[in-house]
């Protein structure tokens, strides 16, 4: 009676490439089988399923302009657990892209800064692949990155071709003998970088305490709240507003965002714990 | 007074009809278990049960996002995966759900409007478009009703394919849709034509129960809407979170509660095993955990607010309708005794 396509059945994928990042932290490549490309919008995130271990959701962290999709993950919980147990050549399966991603025809000619802390980089490395492919179209573009040490920068083999394009700036919250730049949590790297605060868009993404506080400082320096972005980490069930599980004051992250703009979350207490005033 | 049309049935002929439905039909019906109404399968017309006086166990949401499904089973062979899909057993069966009340008829609307958004939930949609449902007015009411306040009862807008009004010794059946109306057609010697004083009977016996309920006084949605709102950072919030059990009781028998989780279930061998979904509870601590350790909703209170904010604020936001039935099985069941009605009545005074 009823022919619909299930949404809940996930495509088979096979594991291309596995490449390590920090000591518990991985970029995997896959292939969609049967599928000749995956497009996606930078910030959008995928389901991945383990089959016998279920499936979480990941942001992706790839580029737009490549046939396969990345991501990134830190070992924490039975679905990575279990990731972190495959090779390559093994078969998981991929539901989606899901959700909305970063504001990119808001940011076209505008400058951007960019704020990441931790694994809150793998959704923002999209987007930083995207504005070198079209560098053209951006003004400015900074990238603020902290994380808790040296060793768990993700991505650090690509630093030195970022920095050819943007201005990246980073710093750890404890650093190491070899460790020269900066220590302290990220917010400090708003002080080495003077942007125009009328014309720049700002993109976060991390802890919820770490955004809580860029937020703040991006406040006193003058940023309006249309033009701060950040993207929500929720535990989706299903990535369609359905399981009910990612609402933040009745909103589906998993459709309306994860990436939301400041002016339209800042009132909602559960987006930021901290730095919402209560309000329906 | 009703617009619908009318028939009559004689009592002693539901039988007769739901004999001959269940040739076409899976017949499920309110039926009696261990001394325990429930609705499920029945495999006899006689065990239908069209009184009670105690509440059926779970509401007729269950039959249309089941407690537990299997979303798709698999298999490892090799380095490959067989995945099995198990919708299409859900689109092959027909069903005839008899027994229905207004209130569990109205959440299955408001089930119906919420699973339809985006690419559509086809387990739920899939069950609701091939269900027939035949409801039946309450005779009486529990001491929690209170779905007139709600505008979800005793009589159901829509939603139904027939629905049956006790009166004397037949049943006035209201017919509800195209496929009510073939029904009707098709049992000429069962659905005899209405009196012309039947929409009366209807509109008295709307009233009689309306009386019986301890409904707050009915007030405009949007006006409960606004009471809401501005409700939100009130004190006596914190009064009630400090009674809440978080048990989860109230999600699990309310008929408009639908979050689920997700996960995976493996055989013995290892290699087989089925995706499963279960209910789930915002109520829980681990309902908005994320792989980090954070949890969202750590206050007890903000736990209890997103449940009511959910059925009167976030629903009409997301669905344009309130998502609460006035059926009262949240209170009934609450071993705090945290009583909606209550909480209403205050968030109204402000």
């Amino acid at each position: 009676m009823v022919s619909m396509k299930n949404p809940y059945i996930p495509t088979k994928a096979i594991i291309t490439h596995i490449r390590n990042e920090t000591p518990d932290t991985k970029t995997f490549r896959i292939r969609i089988l049967d599928q000749n490309e995956f497009s996606f919008t930078p910030g959008q995130f995928i389901q991945l399923s383990v089959f016998g271990f279920g499936e979480a959701p990941f942001s992706i962290a790839g580029s737009t302009n490549e046939k396969e999709l990345e991501i990134t993950v830190r070992r924490i919980g039975t679905v990575t657990g279990a990731l972190f147990r495959k090779n390559v050549g093994d078969i998981v399966g991929v539901r989606g892209p899901f959700g909305k991603g970063w504001p990119i025809g808001l940011m076209l000619r505008r400058n951007i800064l960019i704020i990441a802390g931790g694994l809150g980089l793998a959704p923002l490395r999209s987007l930083v692949h995207y504005i070198i492919l079209n560098r053209e179209e951006f003004g400015k573009v900074y990238l603020l990155y902290g994380a808790r040490t040296p060793a768990d920068l993700l991505y650090k083999d690509e630093f030195n071709t970022w920095s050819r394009y943007i201005d990246l700036h980073l710093t750890v919250d404890k650093g190491d003998n070899y460790w020269k730049g900066r220590v302290g949590l990220v917010t400090i790297l708003l002080d080495d970088v003077s942007v125009d605060t009328e014309d720049t868009i700002a993109l976060q993404c991390g802890p919820p305490i770490m955004m809580h506080f860029v937020s703040k400082k991006l406040k006193s320096l003058g940023f309006p709240d249309e033009n701060i972005y950040l993207s929500l980490e929720r535990l989706m069930k299903c990535g369609m507003g359905f399981c009910g599980r990612c609402t933040v004051s009745g909103r589906y992250v998993c459709i309306e965002g994860p990436v939301f703009c400041y002016a339209d979350i800042k009132s909602f207490i559960e987006a930021i714990p901290e730095a919402g005033v209560e309000h329906a | 007074m009703i617009k619908k049309a009318l028939r009559r049935i004689y009592k002693d002929k539901l039988r007769l009809l739901m004999g001959r439905l269940s040739e076409e039909y899976n017949i499920f019906s309110p039926k009696l278990v261990e001394g325990r109404i429930i609705f499920d399968r029945i495999d006899d017309v006689s065990e239908i049960i069209n009184e009670y006086h105690t509440r059926p166990v779970l509401p007729v949401k269950k039959l249309f996002l089941p407690q537990r499904e299997t979303l798709f089973e698999y298999e490892i062979v090799d380095n490959d995966v067989i995945i099995s899909d198990k919708l299409d057993l859900v689109a092959r069966e027909k069903r005839c759900i008899f027994g229905v009340r207004a209130c569990d008829i109205a959440s299955l609307q408001i089930l119906r409007r919420f699973f339809s958004r985006g690419p559509g939930d086809p387990y739920v949609i899939g069950r609701l478009s091939n269900s027939m449902i035949i409801g039946i007015m309450c005779n009486s009411v529990f001491p929690s009703c209170f779905c007139h306040f709600t505008d979800s009862g005793p009589l159901p807008k829509d939603g139904f394919d027939l629905f049956l009004v006790d009166v004397d010794d037949y049943f006035i059946a209201i017919i509800g849709s195209e496929r009510g109306n073939q029904i009707a057609s098709k049992n000429e010697d069962i659905f005899l034509d209405a009196n012309k004083d039947d929409a009366l009977a209807i509109d008295n016996k709307v009233k009689e129960i309306v009386s019986l309920m301890k409904s707050p006084p009915v007030v405009d949605q949007m006006v409960l809407y606004d009471a809401f709102v501005r409700s939100f950072n009130l004190d006596f919030w914190e009064d009630y979170a400090k009674k809440c059990l978080s048990c989860g009781k109230c999600n699990f028998n309310c008929p408009t509660c639908y979050c689920f989780d997700i996960f995976d279930e493996v055989d013995l061998d290892l290699r087989k095993g089925r995706r499963v979904r279960v209910w789930d509870s915002c109520h829980f601590l681990s309902f908005t955990r994320v792989a980090s350790g954070e949890i969202f909703r750590r206050n007890r209170s903000s736990r209890l607010k997103q449940r009511v904010y959910h059925k009167f604020v976030y629903s009409v936001n997301d669905i344009g309708l309130i998502s609460c039935v006035g059926c009262g099985r949240c209170f009934e069941v609450c071993p705090a005794s945290i009583d909606l009605r209550d909480i209403i009545t205050k968030v109204l005074c402000g």
